[in-house]
């Protein structure tokens, strides 16, 4: 097989765009991290062997995802514990949501990044507890010398808060 | 106000929603498009907060790759493509650059697309030294010299002649390495590639998977993998891997070692990481007792992969570099010890890992291979001018990482002896991979010293054995 270097770019320009929603749908269904990662290298090994089959009428993106909801499927039959995990339905179902809105996951990109700098510091902080540092509740509520029930409250109305945000933003940038 | 799904959903995503209420969530999803869709929005909020997160690392370098997945600019990106730049999205600026050179020990990398720290698309020699280079996808390239390579997009890179170590994050997945005789395309991995002379690719896969190309096949490796193309052969042969040949990063990181070291205080700890001038012999957090590399060959590149890190390599023979520690911290509280990591070569020769002499012509102490008796073996001398020796009971392994500590090995109490308070004070230098008595250096030593640490004071078998079995 001789190296094709425009389809190598192609490939890759389109995977430089899909990839942050492909992992956002990953790790809905695989919630721990080394697990997406592993899914997501596997899925793009996948993309890269049938890039041929890509139809360039359709998303690129949607298209990743279906890929990608086969390799979680394939995961998701070598786990031990399937009781702790989504069955295939639910898997199906909320590959089709993330797929039908696969071209406007750009925007809410864009939307949170604003509604983030707009939160309260207090809020934001909580934030980087939780997603920089992977602390769950009862070790942010240590940290901070609260209980871990307000932590998961305070939790809820700053993501609740950015969500309202992320609406509002999306419905200016339509009108 | 949070509903019962709002809740089962995150604890679903933090990892600790229960088996029967992983069922309910199960069977809401399934019931509406609507509850799955809700779930998507919630879910991708989630993940693009993670990606933000990461842009909030209190790091010492620039970290644009997050920024460049959550701001979601691709396709600006692909059309600077098309038309031949790449545009990196900086938080504040944007600096056409292709990527940053983050480190370049020896400063010595030449091009004309170079502007400062910034590298564009063109052609770049490395005649000595190394350089590390954060591409604008998060891609980092560690480049050893002799080196000539080629920049074309931050996922294409040219590599004519030299040795890369490439890290490649799930956002730089794609990314390419052309050498002569192969083309090389990673999948979210850590991975070598070596151009020799003779144009052979040898291309070594540390996590992962790469897809290795030729003329006419093509390969898939995976962790610990290796293969190699000769000029001319059009089939990649299966070699074994090498991880220790490719220097990987060039920063020395914390890791649960050297957290475990600085946990104990020690009066100077040198992790021979690579410093930005290839001669200071660096002191971590006490830059005061840092000394300098003596070198007769200044193109020699003392540095190779540790056992934390980098670490230096001694080569042995009249070429060999050692360190040299002209203000070295005082040890006056009597009681001394030190830590270290050896990879030792060739075979049994009197040899220094470190040693310190007295004013008076005796020993302070000298940690270091005995011909003799093919042991490590430490002499200390007593503030009463008398020498106390010590020695392990079993021969040293080569070519195998090996801790020791006065004196235990690998955690363990190999020798003891009584011993009073050691002799201070001494103005002459700390030496490392050899030893210096009368201004001639001798007992060189042959392979590898990582993670030298020296405390004034006794540290306790618990700590030693501690310290010993902690993984980098």
């Amino acid at each position: 097989m001789t190296p094709d270097p425009d389809r190598t770019t192609e490939i890759t320009l389109n995977w430089t765009s899909a990839q942050s929603s492909v992992m956002a749908f990953i790790r809905s269904v695989t919630p721990q991290l080394a697990d997406a990662e592993d899914i997501l290298q596997e899925t793009a090994r996948q993309i890269v062997h049938r890039y041929d089959d890509f139809d360039r009428t359709r998303s690129f993106t949607a298209w990743a995802i279906g890929i990608a909801r086969y390799k979680v499927m394939e995961w998701r039959r070598r786990q031990a514990k399937q009781e702790l995990s989504l069955d295939e339905d639910a898997i199906e179902a909320i590959h089709h949501a993330y797929a039908e809105k696969a071209e406007d996951w750009p925007q809410v990109g864009r939307a949170i990044d604003h509604c983030i700098k707009k939160a309260p510091p207090a809020a934001e902080k909580l934030l980087i507890l939780r997603y920089l540092e992977n602390l769950k509740p009862a070790e942010i509520a240590k940290r901070l010398g609260s209980s871990s029930n307000s932590v998961s409250v305070r939790l809820s109305r700053a993501r609740d808060a950015l969500r309202e945000c992320i609406r509002r933003q999306l419905a200016q940038t339509e009108a | 106000m949070s509903t019962d799904e709002d809740k089962w959903m995150d604890a679903w995503l933090d990892g600790e929603l229960s088996a029967a209420d992983t069922a309910k969530l199960n069977a809401w999803i399934k019931a509406s498009p609507e509850n799955a869709a809700a779930f998507a929005e919630r879910t991708h909020l989630h993940s693009l907060l993670h990606d933000w997160a990461q842009t909030k690392a209190i790091e010492p370098r620039p970290k644009p790759l997050t920024r460049f997945r959550s701001i979601w600019l691709p396709l600006a990106a692909a059309a600077a493509v098309a038309i031949g730049t790449m545009i990196t999205f900086w938080p504040k600026s944007a600096t056409p650059t292709t990527a940053q050179l983050i480190h370049n020990p020896g400063a010595q990398l030449i091009s004309t697309s170079r502007d400062g720290d910034s590298l564009h698309i063109g052609d770049y020699t490395l005649p000595a030294g190394l350089a590390e280079l954060l591409f604008s996808n998060g891609v980092e390239v560690v480049i050893e010299a002799p080196a000539r390579f080629r920049i074309e997009s931050n996922l294409r890179l040219h590599l004519h002649d030299g040795r890369i170590a490439a890290s490649v994050p799930p956002s730089g997945i794609g990314f390419t390495v052309i050498t002569p005789t192969a083309e090389v395309i990673d999948f979210g991995t850590e991975f070598g590639v070596e151009v020799g002379a003779d144009e052979s690719s040898e291309v070594h896969v540390f996590k992962g998977e790469v897809e290795v190309k030729s003329s006419n096949e093509s390969v898939k490796l995976l962790t610990n993998d290796a293969t190699r193309l000769d000029r001319g052969s059009r089939s990649p042969r299966r070699i074994d891997v090498d991880g220790e040949r490719f220097i990987r990063r060039i920063d020395e990181v914390a890791t649960r070692y050297s957290r475990g070291v600085f946990a104990l205080k020690p009066a100077a700890y040198y992790r021979m990481g690579i410093s930005d001038d290839t001669v200071t012999f660096e002191a971590a957090k006490t830059p005061a007792y840092s000394g300098r590399l003596v070198k007769f060959n200044p193109e020699i590149q003392p540095y190779s992969t540790g056992k934390v890190g980098a670490c230096i390599a001694f080569t042995g023979d009249s070429q060999s570099v050692h360190a040299q520690v002209d203000h070295c911290p005082p040890l006056g509280s009597g009681g001394f010890s030190a830590a270290v990591w050896v990879h030792k070569k060739g075979p049994p020769k009197n040899a220094t890992i470190a040693a310190r002499w007295t004013t008076d012509g005796e020993k302070q102490f000298l940690l270091a291979r005995n011909v003799t008796t093919n042991t490590i073996e430490l002499q200390l001398c007593q503030a009463d001018g008398t020498l106390v020796t010590i020695a392990d009971t079993e021969a040293l392994t080569t070519d195998k990482w090996q801790h020791f500590a006065f004196l235990y090995r690998n955690g363990a109490e190999v020798a003891r002896a009584p011993c009073g308070p050691v002799a201070e004070p001494t103005t002459l230098p700390l030496m490392i991979g050899a030893s210096d008595r009368s201004g001639k250096r001798q007992h060189l030593w042959r392979g590898r010293i990582d993670e030298f640490a020296l405390f004034d004071r006794a540290l306790t078998p618990e700590e030693i054995r501690i310290t010993a079995s902690l993984q980098p």
